[in-house]
């Protein structure tokens, strides 16, 4: 098991050194390069919430990631100082939201935001969102392949 | 936001020469798309071979320039890697655009429609 942590100011430019390392790390410890691509996304995902929601796009914040391994799960936790995560995003992130199959013939009226915590919750294996203290904190976890059946 | 435009079989093909489309370049890369749709191309083949990662902010991006085109226009997708193809085939883009291997097969079938 180990546990490392990483920091960031709050500013989008960043976050791909951030991707790329998460990356690394989910490959590096078993996932498969379409999984360790899905960890990635969802720590994209979560980091950009936490800067243009909590944050209000606002650099000169910090966001801190605390990576831990384990011999069947990549756990990430993703907190930082700003505002809360509306109680509707919560339950997004939580339990999802019922999708309607969208074809061509309505396109007006797809959204063009809003699907990042969607994506997380289709993604990751366990979510959990925390606030205390004024710090909002997102635990993503993934199990590792050929445990519980995943992958 | 860089992009490269050519043409085949008179449409016109933007190929996204970045590795990354994602919320820090999302709104420039949506602008350069609806520029194209303003120019008055009713048909544009976006080629996206060399992104190798899309968020949901590059999704919404392409989703913004898609529905500029309006209704008599396309915006067609070719090249997507394997892991772009699955961030659509997640959010269920894939149904709603329409997508290619290369620009060349996109431009056949928009020429035969």
């Amino acid at each position: 098991m180990a546990h490392i942590r990483l920091t960031l100011d709050s500013d989008l430019s960043d976050v791909a050194l951030l991707a790329v390392a998460i990356n690394g790390i989910a490959a590096h410890v078993g996932f498969n390069a379409i999984r360790a691509s899905e960890i990635e996304l969802c720590v994209v995902e979560a980091v950009t919430n936490a800067i243009q929601h909590a944050y209000h796009g606002q650099g000169g914040h910090v966001v801190d990631i605390s990576v831990d391994t384990a011999a069947d799960r990549l756990s990430l936790t993703i907190c930082d100082d700003g505002a809360p995560m509306a109680p509707d995003k919560v339950d997004r992130l939580m339990h999802g939201e019922e999708t309607v199959d969208a074809g061509p013939e309505n396109i007006a009226s797809l959204a063009e935001h809003g699907r990042g915590l969607q994506i997380i919750h289709d993604l990751m294996d366990e979510v959990a969102y925390t606030r205390d203290k004024g710090r909002n904190c997102l635990l993503l976890v993934s199990c590792l392949p050929n445990v519980e059946g995943v992958q | 936001m860089k992009f490269q435009e050519s043409s085949i079989g008179g449409f016109v093909v933007v190929k996204v020469l970045e590795s990354r489309i994602t919320a820090d370049i999302a709104p420039g890369f949506k602008e350069g798309l609806v520029d194209y749709v303003k120019k008055g191309n009713k048909t544009i083949i976006l080629d996206l071979s060399e992104v190798s990662f899309i968020d949901s902010s590059g999704l919404g991006a392409l989703v913004g320039s898609l529905k500029a085109m309006g209704n008599d226009g396309e915006l067609l997708l070719s090249g997507a890697r394997e892991t772009v193809m699955s961030m659509f085939k997640l959010t269920r883009m894939d149904k709603i655009f329409r997508m290619f291997g290369s620009p060349e097969q996109a431009a056949e079938a928009v020429s035969k429609s």
